[in-house]
């Protein structure tokens, strides 16, 4: 199970991202995978994806769907009292030393819950926050593709 | 401590003792007995609930007195990678470059 956050997913969907090479080649990779979505991802995904001002930006959000429906994507509901508690916690324990942002603590709060294979981000403080808190990552930052997950 | 059975219609009895319920698997009789009704047209226009049931693929008949209707959930179709780039390249392959986390950042 492959978790990709929201900034491994507009990457892949969208031709003109500075790395969209390396994710598509990353995904196409792991096609047998169970690749999990969740709402917030999604909607952070879609609200993206908008900021471009691309008339195309609905269609391809209608694309990011049917990859749901007929591709290897998923999506979970989760308990939002849950990803609370898993944020709180990851708050606790690393905010004072990560700076991240609260939307990235959602990320990483849903991935403790449903506990990845992998964790698949473009982002490096992300990336560090995700690691630290013991999950496999994969931090996608060069056009040379990441074959295993970077190592804490 | 005596208990009451009470039959269901989904096969699962009801054991009823001290005020408590519990639902428990009827046990596998040797040969399975399945009731089947035949579902009217309008029973799924009062009930619309009963084809929301359908996984994809399946189907089931309605029947009234000018015969049976077929409602035929389709199944999903299986998209290929290939099918997907297309997309993705006809729809973004013109807009200018980006790089993803400017635009989380904003």
């Amino acid at each position: 199970m492959i978790y990709p956050d929201t900034s491994f997913i507009v990457s892949l969907f969208a031709e003109r991202e500075r790395l969209h090479t390396t994710s598509d080649e990353f995904y196409s990779a792991r096609l047998n995978e169970v690749w999990v979505s969740w709402p917030w991802s999604l909607f952070e995904t879609r609200n993206t994806l908008r900021k471009l001002d691309r008339p195309e930006a609905e269609r391809l959000i209608a694309e990011i769907r049917r990859e749901h429906e007929a591709g290897p994507f998923q999506m979970e509901v989760p308990s939002w009292d849950k990803v609370m508690e898993a944020c709180e916690e990851v708050s606790i324990r690393f905010s004072g030393r990560i700076q991240c942002k609260s939307a990235d603590m959602l990320h990483v709060g849903f991935a403790l819950l449903i506990l990845p294979d992998l964790f698949v981000t473009l982002d490096a403080r992300q990336a560090r926050l995700a690691r630290a808190a013991g999950l496999d990552v994969v931090l996608i930052e060069s056009e040379d593709p990441p074959t295993q997950p970077v190592a804490a | 401590m005596g208990r009451n059975l009470v039959g269901s219609s989904l096969g699962i009895w009801r054991v009823r003792s001290s005020g408590l319920e519990m639902a428990v698997e009827r046990p596998q009789p040797a040969d399975e007995n399945v009731g089947v009704k035949r579902l009217s047209k309008r029973q799924a226009v009062r009930e619309p609930s009963i084809l929301t049931r359908l996984e994809p693929g399946e189907s089931i008949e309605l029947w009234d007195r000018h015969g049976a209707l077929i409602v035929q959930r389709k199944k999903k179709s299986i998209r290929t990678n290939e099918q997907r780039r297309a997309v993705v390249h006809k729809l973004t392959a013109h807009w200018r470059p980006f790089n993803v986390l400017d635009l989380l950042d904003r």
